[in-house]
């Protein structure tokens, strides 16, 4: 198992180097200087002169590379051109709220996704597997933040049951945490239930015409375990999969959920640091995003070996 | 002198599509997208002559108003008639969707196609680079060249581009890896066929399949993705009717005339999902496991 990981962190190596040098290159590529595409309208040469020496923008590109990674390994993310304030720590108080959107979401799909599949396939070729297909096709074909702002029509506007927007911390009242969440997750979650749940159906339908679940079910053993205890179970890692790549789109979506709720988490940042041109913004919460993103992937090889012992043996 | 074309019909290519056509017919999840899709190509081609006024022509109606006999979908904060910027979002939606599976088709699928038969450092540096991608959601993809090159509809589909590339070179290069190894590609090569001609005679055809059923769900979320861009600003500018924009902009008053945000969402759900049927009725059609 320790070589399957060791196996697995080296080949996140080039893909950190990789993603790094694009990141990188985000400030390079906008047209214009890159120090005054740092620093805006600032024309001071006493400040051009500090930003170009403590960032190296007169060396070589590689050694400006180098510079910059440095500084990220340090956890210097550069400053704020609109605020003047160190981008890291602005970054890290919005991770937590980011984070609870997505567990939020991804949770909410799968608590509908899991019964949703293993009822289409214990029900396959009836009304409720065709059903079930339809919904979620459908679901699959919603867009997140519409669905976010008919829930926020119907639920905030119309019945006031919800808030419409913003954010609670949890540690000012759970209840108020909770309840403007809701709206946002299950907005984020809809269209992954839809795509989770059409896959478990698939490959549980797979799983059940394997000749173990025949013998199983000669054997007298009740259906329900079959279906729980044997079909699911073989049939969770290609899922697993899935829920690790979603998690990726829903990273995605969320930036955008967050802009409809106004819900202050990175997504939003980064948003109005573009609409901005805070380049060190962007820079850095992008570069939080994709290493999170392949923290999320890193996990996932974690967990195969977890759930199926055959790739801790091979 | 009388030709007899009997035999032109009788050709295997015309055959195979015969047979595809029948398939597609059968299925009734892909008879339903492709009615869906060709619907909507139609309204998207006739806009012009079916909508009742110039869909940027302010103050042809009251400000926010609601669904009247004139308006069928009611107006929007600059009066402009909803049910005319709709019927022409669906050519917005529909340029994305198609140019977005060209350009990623084109790129993805040659790139992966050669470097997998090339073998080698081409392979290895392609695949890193699709790793790389691959760590980048569409969102902050688009989002990162929409800072580069300035928000417009062109930045989309750049990015989409950039954004589903991978997916086929990955398709592509698999298919080319499995099949250059095969004997009658060795035969090919010992009779003198060229590389390029054994990648498009032999190799391509083999994954011709899966990137078509690929490229339907590539124009589903490309819609959905330009919409969502568009919302936030940073895609389709005003005053193009897109439906992504026609929603941000109806978000402000959905309290008063949630019109505004209901059709231009149904008119997404409906492209999308008919890309969705029409990529799974392909799959059942084109995916040798399923078909037994």
């Amino acid at each position: 198992m320790q070589r399957y990981l060791l196996r697995s962190l080296l080949g996140v190596i080039p893909t950190l180097f990789g993603i790094s040098v694009l990141i990188f290159l985000i400030i390079h590529l906008i047209p214009g200087d890159p120090v005054s595409v740092m620093l805006g309208r600032v024309s001071d040469p006493t400040v051009v002169a500090a930003v170009k020496g403590e960032y190296g923008l007169d060396k070589p590109l590689v050694a400006q590379y180098a510079t910059w990674l440095g500084h990220v390994v340090h956890l210097d993310l550069g400053y704020s051109i609109s605020n003047g304030e160190p981008v890291a720590p602005q970054i890290a108080e919005r991770i937590p709220r980011t984070l609870y959107l997505l567990l939020g979401g991804m949770l909410l799909a799968l608590l509908v996704a899991v019964p949703t599949g293993i009822l289409a396939a214990a029900k396959h070729n009836t009304w409720v597997d065709l059903g079930a297909t339809a919904l979620n096709l459908v679901l699959m074909s919603i867009p997140s933040f519409w669905f976010a702002i008919i829930l926020m029509l119907i639920l905030a506007v119309h019945y006031q049951v919800l808030p419409a927007t913003g954010y609670v911390p949890p540690e000012a009242g759970l209840s108020d945490f909770f309840r403007h969440l809701v709206i946002p997750c299950v907005a984020l979650g809809a269209s992954e239930a839809g795509m989770i749940a059409r896959l478990l159906r698939s490959t549980m339908l797979e799983t059940l015409s394997q000749n173990f679940i025949v013998v199983a079910r000669a054997k007298g053993v009740p259906k329900r375990r079959v279906l729980y205890r044997h079909a699911l179970r073989n049939s969770v890692v290609p899922v697993v999969t899935v829920v690790a790549v979603e998690i990726g789109y829903l990273l995605g979506g969320s930036i955008i959920i967050e802009q409809v709720f106004g819900y202050p988490g990175m997504g939003l940042l980064l948003i109005t640091s573009i609409t901005a041109r805070d380049y060190p913004v962007i820079q850095g919460t992008i570069l939080v995003y994709a290493l999170f993103f392949l923290a999320i992937n890193l996990l996932t090889d974690l967990l195969y070996t977890i759930l199926d012992p055959r790739i801790r043996y091979s | 002198m009388d030709i007899d074309t009997s035999s032109f019909t009788d050709t295997p290519r015309y055959s195979a599509i015969k047979s595809l056509l029948r398939a597609l017919v059968a299925n009734k999840k892909a008879l339903l997208g492709a009615v869906m899709l060709l619907l909507l190509v139609v309204i998207g081609v006739l806009a012009p002559v079916l909508a009742p006024f110039d869909p940027n022509q302010t103050g042809v109606g009251p400000l926010l108003s609601k669904p009247t006999m004139a308006h069928l979908m009611g107006t929007d904060t600059y009066g402009r008639d909803t049910f005319s910027r709709l019927l022409f979002g669906a050519r917005i939606s529909l340029l994305v969707a198609f140019s977005v599976a060209i350009g990623s088709t084109a790129i993805g699928v040659f790139a992966g196609l050669i470097t997998g038969y090339v073998g080698g450092v081409a392979d290895y540096l392609l695949m890193r680079l699709v790793d790389v991608l691959f760590a980048f959601p569409w969102v902050l993809m688009t989002l990162s060249v929409a800072t580069i090159l300035g928000p417009g509809l062109e930045t989309v589909i750049i990015s989409l581009i950039i954004v589903y590339s991978p997916a086929l070179a990955r398709l592509a290069r698999s298919s080319a890896l499995s099949v250059r190894e095969m004997q009658y590609v060795e035969a090919a090569r010992a009779v003198g066929l060229g590389d390029f001609s054994i990648i498009v005679k032999h190799i391509l055809p083999n994954c011709a399949s899966p990137i078509v059923i690929q490229c339907t769900a590539i124009m589903g979320y490309s819609i959905l993705a330009e919409a969502g861009i568009s919302y936030l600003g940073l895609g389709t500018q005003p005053p193009t009717p897109s439906w992504g924009l026609s929603l941000s902009d109806g978000t402000d008053y959905m309290g008063i005339v949630p019109q505004l945000v209901v059709f231009p969402g149904l008119a997404i759900v409906y492209a999308v999902l008919s890309f969705n049927l029409l990529g799974d009725g392909l799959r059942d059609i084109l995916d040798p496991r399923r078909r037994h």
